[in-house]
């Protein structure tokens, strides 16, 4: 399971067989299961007999643009016959009647969902969620896979999956996948429906694919953008355009330093200048620009985030003794807060927004790292940046929040390695609707790279030593 | 901590447990002391924000919204 999206298709136009793929895909995630604990259930029944399906597609000449692709769901999204836990004990174990808008359409285009993957509890709790513990990752099973889609990540970077899908309120379509080494995409708000995804923020929240290259993405994300006609931020939009091109020139990339760089491990940094060099060879002209507001977009990122929550969790008010303590440690603050001051963060949107729109006048995308750091240390999900330790929710958003509190798409691209072995990465940041134009930066950069094709070994996945808590599915 | 220190604690977290089950929610003492710090440590860019001018001087924006039609007065 070494191709992406692109090589699996062009080795089923060679004549591979869907159901032989799809029985490997199960397989191999059965075992990288075992060693990181990425699953929550495995849908064999179900893939199956969409492989059937889709081999009888190749053979009859009617192959649609997925056809018997496998792919993994973050267990917050919607598949049909199959319960949403969230992660969690107190969600019902009753079957989805209906598959999340996404996830219909991925399997409209002949994809196959094959797991329900590990999340943080909600996309919100701590790295260690009471139900169905934590995942480690590929990389290094000592280290965190990385919130909240840590599954579906983890399931991507170890080659079980060509793909997935995972959920995006302050990072967590980027993060994971900065900390396994994948491509991933938080788009523009509203781009991608979100209906059938239990929520979280609805000013925040969006769905995206984690993937092993940019142009995986781009295809990804042309079958997955469009309203649905229910959820009420994903607006009517052009066809998606992708821009076209072999260079960068005419591009202008604006490198943001100050917050966004002052804590950060200087591996990441690094990435970020041979990120920028590459750019600059493939013809990109490389400005410096500034985000005044970028100290304070964490904590007010947060601040309506944790509202949302705790409004959306109020239906579970009486049983939060059963929630993993560091979720209702994070979302219970929004309880307190002044409607006011919500109102008060909402507004500072509006001002970020015109950062950006300034940054985004002299510069079609912006560069900044994804995370500070590499993956988190596990058990704690301790950071560490430049051989200092940081607490994880003090460090791992500082740059992503930009993206959930303006609505802008950013583009997680891996970089490189940094000394510890692990993956780092750099995000590249569009306007509002310009996920084209970070796609084909991000395609150049990995037509002149080869990061994203780097496999974790089988002895990395199996050193597991570290403790960590939490039980393994049934 | 001082005496006076544990009875601001004291008084504040039954402040926020009265709040919260006003509100509907039913914490314990220990998801009440985790709130309160929670509380507390964001209170800094609390306060940065109200210290914040409306933009342009003028009138806070449509926090839905934002505030085009403003600037088109």
């Amino acid at each position: 399971m070494n191709l992406d999206v692109h090589g699996l298709l062009e080795e089923y136009r060679g004549g591979a067989d869907p159901r032989e793929t799809v029985a490997r895909s199960l397989a191999r995630l059965k075992e990288v299961h075992e060693a990181l604990n990425t699953t929550i259930a495995f849908l064999d029944d179900r893939a199956h007999a969409a492989a059937e399906a889709s081999a009888r597609r190749w053979a009859d000449g009617t192959p649609r643009a997925l056809e018997g692709v496998p792919f993994a769901v973050k267990d917050v999204i919607d598949v049909e016959g199959v319960p949403t836990t969230g992660g969690s004990w107190v969600s019902s174990d009753e079957p989805a009647t209906r598959s999340a808008e996404v996830v219909r359409r991925l399997e409209a285009a002949g994809a196959i969902a094959v797991s329900k993957d590990t999340t943080t509890e909600f996309a919100v709790g701590g790295p260690n969620p009471p139900r169905f513990g934590t995942t480690r990752n590929p990389w290094n099973p000592e280290r965190w896979a990385g919130g909240s889609s840590m599954g579906t990540a983890a399931a991507v970077a170890a080659r079980a999956v060509p793909f997935g899908l995972g959920t995006d309120v302050g990072g967590s379509v980027r993060l994971p996948s900065a900390w396994c080494g994948l491509t991933g995409l938080k788009p523009t708000s509203g781009a991608i429906p979100r209906t059938g995804v239990i929520p979280l923020s609805w000013t925040a929240e969006t769905v995206g694919p984690l993937c092993r290259s940019a142009r995986d993405v781009e295809l990804l994300f042309g079958l997955l953008r469009g309203p649905d006609g229910v959820d009420p931020r994903a607006i009517a939009l052009p066809p998606y355009m992708p821009a076209p091109g072999d260079d960068l020139r005419s591009v202008k990339v604006a490198v943001v330093g100050g917050y966004l760089t002052e804590m950060c491990d200087g591996a990441v940094r690094a990435g970020i200048g041979a990120m920028a060099g590459v750019l600059a060879d493939a013809g990109a002209e490389i400005v410096e620009a500034d985000i005044p507001s970028a100290a304070e977009v964490l904590a007010i990122g947060y601040r309506i985030v944790w509202v949302e929550a705790a409004s959306v969790h109020r239906v579970n008010a009486a049983r939060w003794s059963e929630y993993d303590p560091v979720l209702v440690s994070r979302i219970s603050q929004g309880i307190a807060t002044p409607a006011v001051d919500y109102l008060l963060a909402q507004q500072f949107r509006v001002r970020l927004q015109r950062e950006l729109d300034d940054v985004f006048a002299r510069a079609d995308l912006i560069l900044v790292p994804t995370c500070p750091s590499t993956a988190p240390r596990l058990p704690d999900a301790t950071v560490v940046v430049d051989g200092e330790e940081f607490p994880l929710y003090a460090a791992q958003s500082r740059s992503t929040m930009l993206g959930n509190l303006t609505g802008a798409p950013g583009l997680a691209v891996p970089t490189g390695f940094a000394p510890d072995g692990l993956p780092t990465s750099a995000q590249l940041v569009a306007p509002p609707h310009g996920e084209a134009m970070a796609l084909r930066a991000a395609q150049v950069f990995q037509s002149l790279t080869a990061y994203h094709r780097a496999v974790p070994s089988p002895a990395e996945m199996s050193d597991v030593s570290s403790p960590v808590s939490g039980a393994t599915p049934d | 901590m001082s005496g006076n220190g544990r009875h601001h604690d004291h008084r504040r977290s039954q402040e926020l447990a009265a709040l919260a089950e006003r509100l509907g929610y039913h914490l314990d003492d220990a998801q009440i002391a985790a709130m309160r710090a929670a509380v507390e440590a964001a209170e800094p860019a609390a306060a940065r924000l109200r210290a914040d001018p409306p933009l342009d001087d003028g009138w806070p924006v449509d926090p839905a919204q934002g505030d085009a039609w403003l600037r088109a007065r």
